[in-house]
C-alpha cells in the first residue's frame, strides 16, 4: 500500500476539486416579498456549506475528511458523489470535468463514484428486498446479463460478509452492521472505483465498527478502490487514512499525511482537536474544550473562520482569509501564524 | 437480544429448535402480512371489513341476487307502488265475465259461456220464475268455493225499473255492485212484471292476484322493489366513489410526488393550486361544475375528481418530503437511476401507507358527496338512481308516513360509510409509523 503522499501530484489525481463552493439559499416566498415591500427587513438566507475548497485525490488513496458536525464535510462528500451540484467550481474525474460529460460517459462516471451512507436505517429502501436493493442498478444499467444476476448478487453478499440465503429479506430484518454491509454491497454492485464514505461507521457499535472498517480495507485491495472517508472520529481516520483533511466551517484548514498530521499538527484548530482526543493514559487528565460554539455558516465570521475560538488570534486573522499554503512535504495549512513564523 | 440472535446465521438453526420457533418464522413475514395481523387485532375493524366486503359483494352481484331489475320498466308495475315493507306484491286479480240470458217465459238450467280466466271453470245458472214480478237466479260454479274468491262483482243489464235483491246500484251508472258471496243466489224483482227477455252481464274479479314477490323493504312510488333498488344504487354509489377516488389518487399522487421530488418552482405552482382548490368547499365546487357539465355518471366522476385530487397531492407531498430526505433516495440518485424510477419505485411505495388511509376515507367522502349531489338533483340521472337519488326520491313521501322509500337507502348509505370508516380508522392506526409495533 504505497499511496502518493502529496496532494501536489495532481497529474496522477483520480478526483480533483477546484474552487468548489456549495451554497444553500432559502429564497423569499411571495409573502416575504410583500412584507419586504412594506418595510420588513427580510433577507435571503444563504448557507455557505462548502466555501472554495480545492483538493486532489490520487488513485488508490484513502483520504480522511475530519471536522465538527455542521462544518460541511457531508455536503462536500455529496458534491463529490454527484448527489449535489456545486454552486461554483469544477469537479474533475480522471482529468475530465464531470459537469460537462454527456450520455454514456456521464453514466459511467456517475457509477464509478459511489457513496456509503451514515444511517443504515434510512439508507436502504424499506420496501425492497435485499436482492433488489443490491441488484436494481445492475439490472437497470444492464451491467450483468439477466440470468447471471442472482449469482452476481449472491457473490456480492458473500464478499461483504452476508449470507446469500437472506437475499429475500427486507432491511428491517437485519441488524445495523448487516444493513451497512448491504449498503456497501449496493455500492459495489456497480463496480465503482471511488467510494465516498459519509460517517459510514458512526452509527454502529464499536465492535461492529471494527468489522466494517476491516471490510473497507479488504475491499480496497480486492477492488482497487479509492476512498474519501468522512468522519468526525479521529481514531477511525487515523487508523484508515493515508492523508487527512481537516475542515472547519466549509473550508479546509489543514491537509497532511496521516502520521505527520497526528504527530505534528500545524493549524490551531487541528491542535485543539487532537488535544481533546480521549486516550488511555495513566493519571487524570482535564479536558479543555475548544471555547465557544462553531459559528453559524449563515453568518460566518470574517477573515479566518476560526479566529473567534483561536487562542492565537491576531488582528490580521479578523480581516484576511488565510490561504492554504504548503508548510512541509505534502503538508498544507491555512493559518497566518505560519507567515509570521517565516517572516 | 432477539434481534441479534435472529440475524446470526449460526444461531438461526438453534432458534428453529426452541419453543419460540414460531415467532422466529414470523420475523420473516412480508410487510403485508404484518399489516394484516395488526389489522385483525381490532374486532370492530374486522367487523367493519366483513361488512364492507359483504356490501361490495352484494353490489357487484346485484343483478344475480336482487329479486327485480329496477331499471327494467317491464318488470315494474306501477300498481305495486308504495307498498309497505314486507308487503306481498300480487299480479292483477283474474277477471271473468259471463252473461246470464233470462227469459221469464222459459225458466230452466243453463251452462254459461265464460269469458276470461279463473276463478270459475264452469258456471251453471238456474232461473226460477215463481212470481211474475220476481225471477230467482241460482248460480253454481266449479270449483266449489270459488264464490269466496270473488273480489269485486258488477252486474249490468238489469232491466229498467227492476232491482236486485242483493248489492246496491251504482250511484249514477247502470251497474250493480254485489258482494261476491251473494252471487250464489239472488233475485231480480220488478213491480208489474217483466217484458220480454233480458241478459244480466256479470263482470267479476278475483279477490287476490297471484303472488309475485314479497317486498321486504317495500316499494317506491313507481313500484320499484326498494331492496333491489338499494342493491343497484349501491353499485352505482360504490363505483362512482371508487372510480373517482382512483382517478383523483393517480392525479393527486403524481403531482404531489413530483412537487416533493423536484421542489422549487414546480412545487410552488402545484401546491398553490392545491391550496386554492382546498380553500373552496368541495360541495360548492362540485355543484358549480355539475351545473356547467350537466348530469351523468361520467360528469359526476369528473366533478368528484376535481374536488378531491388536492387532498391526495397534499398528503403525498407531506410524506414524500420526509422520504425524499432519507438517504436511500440519495443512494438511488448516486446509482444513476432515472428520475421516473426513483419517484415511482422508491419514493412512491414508501408514501403509500398514509395514502391507503386517505383513499379509504376519501372513498367514503366521495360516496356521501355524490349522494349529496344526487339528493340536490344535480348528480346522477333518474335512470341510474344511486343511493342519494333514492333518498331524494323518497324524501317527499316522508311526511305521508311512507318512511321506507327514503329511510332504507339512507340506512344502506350509512352502513356503507360507517363500514368504510371503521376499516380506514384501523388502517390509519396500523399504518401509522408512530404507532407501529415492529414484530
Amino acid at each position: 500500500m504505497t499511496a502518493p503522499d502529496t496532494a501536489a501530484s495532481a497529474a496522477a489525481a483520480l478526483m480533483e476539486l477546484s474552487g468548489i463552493s456549495k451554497r444553500f439559499t432559502r429564497r423569499l416566498d411571495a409573502a416575504a416579498k410583500i412584507a419586504q415591500l412594506l418595510g420588513a427587513r427580510l433577507r435571503e438566507e444563504t448557507v455557505h456549506a462548502v466555501d472554495d475548497v480545492s483538493l486532489a485525490i490520487a488513485e488508490g488513496e484513502v483520504v480522511g475528511l475530519v471536522g465538527e458536525s455542521g462544518c460541511g464535510k457531508s455536503t462536500l462528500g455529496r458534491v463529490v458523489a454527484g448527489i449535489h451540484q456545486a454552486s461554483a467550481g469544477t469537479v474533475t474525474y480522471r482529468g475530465r470535468d464531470v459537469a460537462a460529460l454527456e450520455g454514456r460517459e456521464r453514466m459511467a462516471t456517475a457509477l464509478a463514484i459511489q457513496m456509503i451512507f451514515q444511517d443504515p436505517m434510512s439508507s436502504l429502501n424499506p420496501r425492497l428486498r435485499v436482492a433488489e436493493i443490491i441488484g436494481e442498478a445492475v439490472r437497470v444499467h444492464r451491467l450483468v446479463p439477466r440470468p447471471d444476476l442472482d449469482d452476481y448478487v449472491a457473490d456480492l453478499m458473500r464478499r461483504v460478509g452476508l449470507d446469500p440465503d437472506y437475499r429475500k429479506r427486507y432491511p428491517h430484518q437485519f441488524s445495523g452492521g448487516q444493513r451497512q454491509r448491504i449498503g456497501i454491497a449496493r455500492a459495489l454492485a456497480v463496480r465503482p472505483e471511488f467510494l465516498v464514505c459519509d460517517e459510514a461507521v458512526a452509527a454502529l457499535d464499536v465492535s461492529i465498527q471494527a468489522q466494517v472498517l476491516n471490510l473497507f480495507m479488504e475491499l480496497r485491495q480486492d477492488f482497487n478502490l479509492t476512498y474519501l472517508f468522512i468522519s468526525h472520529d479521529l481514531g477511525v481516520v487515523e487508523h484508515l487514512s493515508d492523508r487527512v483533511l481537516i475542515m472547519y466551517l466549509g473550508r479546509i484548514v489543514e491537509e497532511a499525511p496521516t502520521e505527520a498530521l497526528f504527530g505534528d499538527p500545524n493549524h490551531p484548530y487541528t491542535q485543539a482537536l487532537l488535544a481533546e482526543v480521549p486516550r488511555l493514559e495513566p493519571g487524570r487528565r482535564i479536558f479543555k474544550p475548544i471555547t465557544g460554539e462553531i459559528p453559524s455558516p449563515i453568518n460566518p465570521p470574517p477573515g479566518c473562520h476560526f479566529h473567534p475560538r483561536c487562542p492565537h488570534a491576531m488582528e490580521r486573522c479578523r480581516v484576511e482569509r488565510p490561504a492554504l499554503r504548503p508548510t512541509g512535504p505534502g503538508r498544507f495549512s491555512a493559518c497566518h501564524l505560519n507567515d509570521e513564523a517565516r517572516g | 437480544m432477539s434481534e441479534t440472535l435472529g440475524n446470526d446465521p449460526a444461531l438461526a438453526g438453534l432458534a428453529e429448535r426452541t419453543p419460540d420457533a414460531r415467532r422466529w418464522r414470523l420475523r420473516a413475514e412480508t410487510p403485508l402480512v404484518r399489516v394484516a395481523r395488526n389489522f385483525a387485532e381490532s374486532r370492530v375493524a374486522v367487523f367493519g371489513l366483513v361488512l364492507l366486503v359483504a356490501i361490495i359483494v352484494a353490489a357487484v352481484l346485484a343483478p344475480y341476487i336482487s329479486p327485480q331489475n329496477p331499471y327494467d320498466l317491464s318488470e315494474i308495475r306501477i300498481e305495486a307502488g308504495e307498498l309497505p315493507p314486507g308487503a306481498v306484491e300480487r299480479a292483477d286479480p283474474p277477471r271473468q265475465r259471463f252473461d246470464i240470458p233470462i227469459d221469464p217465459a222459459a225458466p230452466g238450467v243453463q251452462q254459461l259461456a265464460l269469458n276470461g280466466a279463473a276463478p270459475f271453470t264452469v258456471v251453471t245458472a238456474e232461473v226460477l220464475v215463481s212470481d211474475p214480478e220476481r225471477i230467482e237466479v241460482r248460480l253454481t260454479g266449479e270449483p266449489a268455493g270459488a264464490f269466496a274468491e270473488v273480489g269485486r262483482l258488477r252486474i249490468d243489464g238489469v232491466p229498467r225499473g227492476a232491482e236486485l235483491t242483493v248489492g246496491e246500484k251504482h250511484s249514477f251508472r247502470s251497474f250493480w255492485e254485489v258482494p261476491g258471496a251473494d252471487l250464489a243466489a239472488f233475485a231480480v224483482v220488478r213491480e208489474g212484471g217483466f217484458e220480454g227477455t233480458f241478459e244480466l252481464e256479470v263482470d267479476l274479479r278475483g279477490a287476490h292476484g297471484e303472488a309475485i314477490m314479497t317486498h321486504w323493504l317495500g316499494t317506491d312510488s313507481q313500484g320499484r322493489d326498494m331492496y333491489s333498488a338499494i342493491l343497484y344504487g349501491l353499485r352505482i354509489s360504490l363505483s362512482v366513489g371508487v372510480l373517482s377516488c382512483l382517478f383523483a389518487m393517480v392525479i393527486g399522487m403524481s403531482l404531489g410526488l413530483v412537487a416533493a421530488y423536484f421542489g422549487g418552482r414546480v412545487e410552488t405552482v402545484i401546491m398553490r393550486i392545491v391550496d386554492l382548490q382546498l380553500s373552496f368547499p368541495a360541495i360548492l365546487v362540485a355543484l358549480m361544475l355539475l351545473a356547467i357539465l350537466g348530469q351523468g355518471v361520467d360528469k359526476v366522476i369528473i366533478a368528484l375528481v376535481t374536488v378531491q385530487w388536492a387532498y391526495y397531492a397534499r398528503t403525498v407531498r407531506g410524506s414524500a418530503l420526509v422520504e425524499r430526505s432519507k438517504e436511500y433516495i440519495e443512494a438511488a440518485t448516486c446509482l444513476a437511476l432515472s428520475h421516473r424510477r426513483i419517484v415511482f419505485r422508491h419514493l412512491l411505495p414508501n408514501c403509500l401507507p398514509p395514502m391507503i388511509v386517505v383513499v379509504t376515507l376519501q372513498t367514503a367522502h366521495a360516496i356521501s358527496l355524490e349522494a349529496t349531489l344526487s339528493f340536490l338533483g344535480v348528480g346522477l340521472p333518474q335512470t341510474e338512481p344511486s343511493l342519494g337519488l333514492l333518498i331524494s326520491n323518497g324524501f317527499e313521501y316522508m311526511m305521508s308516513g311512507k318512511y321506507w322509500i327514503s329511510i332504507f337507502p339512507g340506512v344502506a348509505l350509512l352502513i356503507t360509510i360507517v363500514a368504510i370508516n371503521l376499516v380506514g380508522d384501523q388502517l390509519r392506526d396500523v399504518l401509522n409509523p408512530r404507532m407501529r409495533r415492529d414484530g
